[in-house]
């Protein structure tokens, strides 16, 4: 399978600020990539790297194989990208720009653009000066999705999007994912990354602390579980790997570490079974795992996953 | 809480924001006056020569839809005749600006919906604005009277001259605080007070053209329309002779009713909106805007055609005054100081053509920070994350502003050329000439603010403003009127600019644009080389 995006230890300081310090990212053909962190962790620096708008301190930044700064403008032919802020020109209208940016990347399918402008209820007659957060995304949604493009990066694409808007967004990548094309997806949606992404990397103060399928990232964190017993339970709290524990006599609920499940459930299934739901973690349970524990255990011991 | 609750405190924000900015217009239009006050009063050391250049001047109808009225021999009233004009339309920029700027801008970029949410009145931040602008205007005022009062005018004149000028910035913050309300975006009321700006200074220009101008009493008796403009009215105060006070009057009158109406909109309207609705275009693009260049084209031909027609009107104007102007300058004590320069037409419309030529650099320099402004606006990154190169996203914008740049010195000739019509003898190829030989030195400067930006520098546009302040105030135009040192004067490129009145050489002119080359060589190296803000 090709490889699309190859970052390596990717370093980009402005000035003393090291915003990015040894960044690795690999997404392989026909996947999609889920792009998180917290602002100012360096996911648009990540990305303007990568569209070769800004200049690299260390490291290689790949596209197809090739350097994304010097052979910026010829992949920009088979990329399509929606910036964090879409700016556009206020006299132009939407339907100019989605011309205009079509032509300039180098193909735009007519079909496609009248579909996404239904599909997105944008009006193409209204000056973008006059559109509000929300259809300036759209624009630029509409745009790139009209392209004829191999790869997409979005950034932050629906944080100005309501929500019947966001599940029309889920439903075009999933398009773009069944036709085979490959996707960088920059969300704080955590829902919508979770939904549509194969690939998962985290990104915390210029390192990517977390990367993987989501399953292979469960793994690291833990399973909650709530269970009701015939008899009552006794000895939980003294197994390893139990945290949060609440429980009465016949009932629990409790987080378990991955790798501790098995002994819990053993030791569980000697009072007898009521009902047990048990709940893989979210990636939101991930990314606080990142950013909240971490911080409180001050980083120790913490950086699974490569 | 009331309308006007937080006014003060916006104000003070306005005032915070602005320091450098505010300061500088004040500052830079007061001591222009004073410059030119004195190098007038230099030039016009008797009051013959007053009487000379008033007669010659105000006799012209053309000509005095440019100037004020004339009253009097006097040096100063000859100031507020010849050159105020130029002074009340930079100081109704100055309102206009400074009143947009703090209210729509503030919408436009949300800031107001931020100051809004907390405790100030819907009013507040229209009347803070207000309130700044009426303030920089009355400082503006009282350093505009001590620029004449130090080049040994009389206090009363002066301060009727200030205070009139200034008058003229308090109306248009006025007008701008009503254009602010009926158009959607800070450009969109700009561009309507500057129309309300235009149409008055038209108005009263044509008030003047049809006064009446009496030789004897060296006084121009302006026609009813001039009433209609407050142009017109600073005029009529007829500083230095009769002092009309009363006129500040007429001022506040019209301010309080634009304030008024200004309030009475705001209140009807909703944050961020305007009164008028901004149309609608067309759903898909023209092909003509499906490349670079057609983008950069759409951003600049505005800005170019309102130039190009400026610049042809006015080189007209010039040029159709040239011939009479000749005609009574001729046997006059001024033509003998002034030598051979008079001796034909084609010549001295040539040096006419000569001295407004480095003037188109103003274009150059508004082309420019167009480019400047679609980076710092976000407008880079959408075109540069396509399959279009770093060098031909700016040499479209290059060639937008040097071709603008080339082409309005070209009507600045072709304008003039009017006067080939009345006078046979003036042939159109040295007027075209003229113009064009002004283009190496402002190429200069347009290399220079390439190489700015290419190196990415944070101020850019204060630089290049900078570069062509000095490059005006140590060229000819004022430069030898100073006495500056030869070796300052050399700073300008237009000290380099051949001159029309004798035979031209090439080397001057070669070396002149090899150095825009290399400007702009560096610019383009760097600008490909560097980090795009997003």
């Amino acid at each position: 399978m090709m490889i699309v995006i190859k970052i390596n230890n990717l370093v980009k300081f402005y000035g003393k600020f090291k915003a990015l310090d040894g960044v690795d990212m690999e997404v392989a053909e026909g996947k999609i990539l889920g792009f998180i962190g917290p602002n100012g962790a360096g996911k648009t620096t990540t990305i303007r790297i990568l569209l070769g708008l800004l200049r690299k301190n260390g490291g290689t930044a790949n596209i197809f194989g090739k350097d994304a700064w010097t052979y910026a403008a010829d992949l920009h032919r088979s990329m399509a990208y929606v910036p964090d802020v879409v700016n556009l020109w206020p006299t132009l209208t939407g339907g100019e720009v989605i011309d205009l940016l079509g032509k300039l990347r180098g193909s735009i399918n007519h079909q496609r653009r009248a579909e996404m402008l239904k599909r997105f209820e944008l009006d193409p007659t209204k000056k973008c000066g006059t559109y509000s957060r929300g259809n300036r995304q759209k624009v630029a949604l509409v745009s790139a999705l009209s392209s004829e493009a191999e790869l997409f990066i979005f950034d932050e694409p629906t944080t100005g999007l309501d929500p019947l808007m966001e599940a029309v967004f889920k439903e075009c990548i999933l398009e773009l994912k069944r036709v085979g094309k490959t996707v960088l997806l920059s969300s704080h949606t955590l829902s919508v990354v979770e939904k549509l992404c194969d690939q998962v990397s985290i990104i915390k103060k210029g390192k990517i602390v977390e990367s993987g399928s989501l399953d292979e990232l469960r793994h690291l964190t833990r399973t909650s579980i709530s269970v009701e017993t015939d008899e009552p339970i006794i000895g939980l709290e003294e197994i390893k790997g139990v945290h949060d524990l609440s429980m009465d006599e016949t009932s629990a609920r409790f987080q378990v570490e991955s790798d501790n499940l098995h002994g819990v459930l053993d030791h569980l299934a000697q009072f007898g079974f009521k009902s047990l739901v048990s709940r893989p973690p979210t990636l939101e349970e991930l990314f606080m795992h990142h950013y909240g524990e971490m911080l409180e255990q001050g980083c120790k011991g913490q950086k699974g996953g490569d | 809480m009331r309308a006007y609750t937080g006014t003060f405190t916006l104000a003070i924000l306005a005032l915070k924001r602005d320091r450098i900015r505010l300061v500088s217009w004040i500052m830079g239009i007061a001591i222009l006056l004073g410059f030119m006050v004195a190098a007038f009063g230099e030039m016009l050391a008797t009051e013959q020569d007053i009487i000379n250049m008033a007669i010659a001047h105000g006799s012209n109808p053309a000509m005095r839809v440019f100037l004020g009225p004339i009253s009097g021999v006097s040096l100063g009233g000859f100031m507020m005749f010849r050159i105020s004009t130029m002074f009340a339309v930079m100081i109704a920029f100055f309102g206009i600006l400074t009143v947009t700027r703090h209210t729509r801008h503030n919408e436009e970029t949300g800031c107001e919906e931020l100051t809004g949410s907390t405790v100030v009145g819907r009013h507040a931040s229209l009347l803070g604005a207000l309130m700044v602008t009426t303030a920089g205007n009355i400082l503006l005022a009282v350093l505009l009277a001590l620029a004449f009062i130090v080049n040994g005018h009389p206090a009363e004149g002066s301060f009727a001259a200030g205070a009139a000028l200034g008058a003229v910035g308090v109306a248009f913050a006025g007008v701008a605080a009503i254009t602010a309300q009926l158009a959607e975006t800070t450009r969109g009321a700009n561009v309507l007070a500057g129309l309300v700006m235009g149409a008055a200074f038209l108005v009263s220009g044509v008030g003047n053209m049809l006064g009446h101008f009496d030789a004897a009493t060296i006084e121009i008796t302006s026609a009813w329309p001039v009433w209609l403009s407050p142009f017109g009215w600073y005029q009529q105060m007829h500083s230095f002779y009769q002092n009309n006070w009363w006129i500040i009057l007429l001022f506040l009158a019209f301010f309080a009713i634009c304030v008024k109406a200004a309030l009475m909109l705001n209140s009807r309207r909703d944050v961020g909106m305007g009164m008028i609705p901004a149309r609608r275009g067309p759903a898909t693009a023209a092909k003509s805007l499906l490349s670079p260049l057609g983008l950069a084209w759409r951003m600049h031909y505005k800005l170019f055609i309102t130039w190009f027609i400026a610049v042809l009107v006015v080189g007209a104007i010039l040029g159709g005054a040239t011939t009479e102007l000749i005609e009574r300058m001729r046997g006059m004590e001024m033509a003998e100081i002034l030598g051979d320069i008079f001796a034909m037409s084609e010549t001295f419309t040539m040096a006419l053509v000569a001295i407004l030529g480095p003037f188109m650099v103003f274009y150059t320099v508004q082309g420019f920070l167009r480019m400047l402004s679609e980076e710092s606006e976000g407008l880079a990154e959408p075109v540069l994350a396509t399959a279009v190169t770093r060098l031909k996203w700016i040499l479209s914008h290059i060639t937008c502003f040097v071709a603008g740049t080339l082409a309005v010195l070209l009507a600045l000739g072709l304008g003039a050329s009017v006067s080939s019509i009345i006078d046979p003898d003036i042939r159109v190829f040295k007027l075209l000439e003229a113009a064009m030989i002004q283009a190496p030195s402002i190429l200069v400067l347009a290399g220079f603010s390439i190489m700015i930006y290419g190196l990415g520098l944070r101020w850019s546009g204060i630089l290049v403003w900078a570069a062509l302040i000095i490059s005006m105030l140590t060229g000819p135009f004022f430069g030898p009127a100073l006495d500056l040192p030869q070796w300052v004067q050399n700073i300008s490129p237009f000290t380099h600019t051949p001159s029309v009145t004798e035979p031209i050489t090439a080397a001057p002119i070669i070396l002149l644009l090899l150095i825009a080359a290399v400007f702009t060589l560096v610019g383009l190296v760097s600008f490909c080389r560097r980090d795009i803000r997003g």
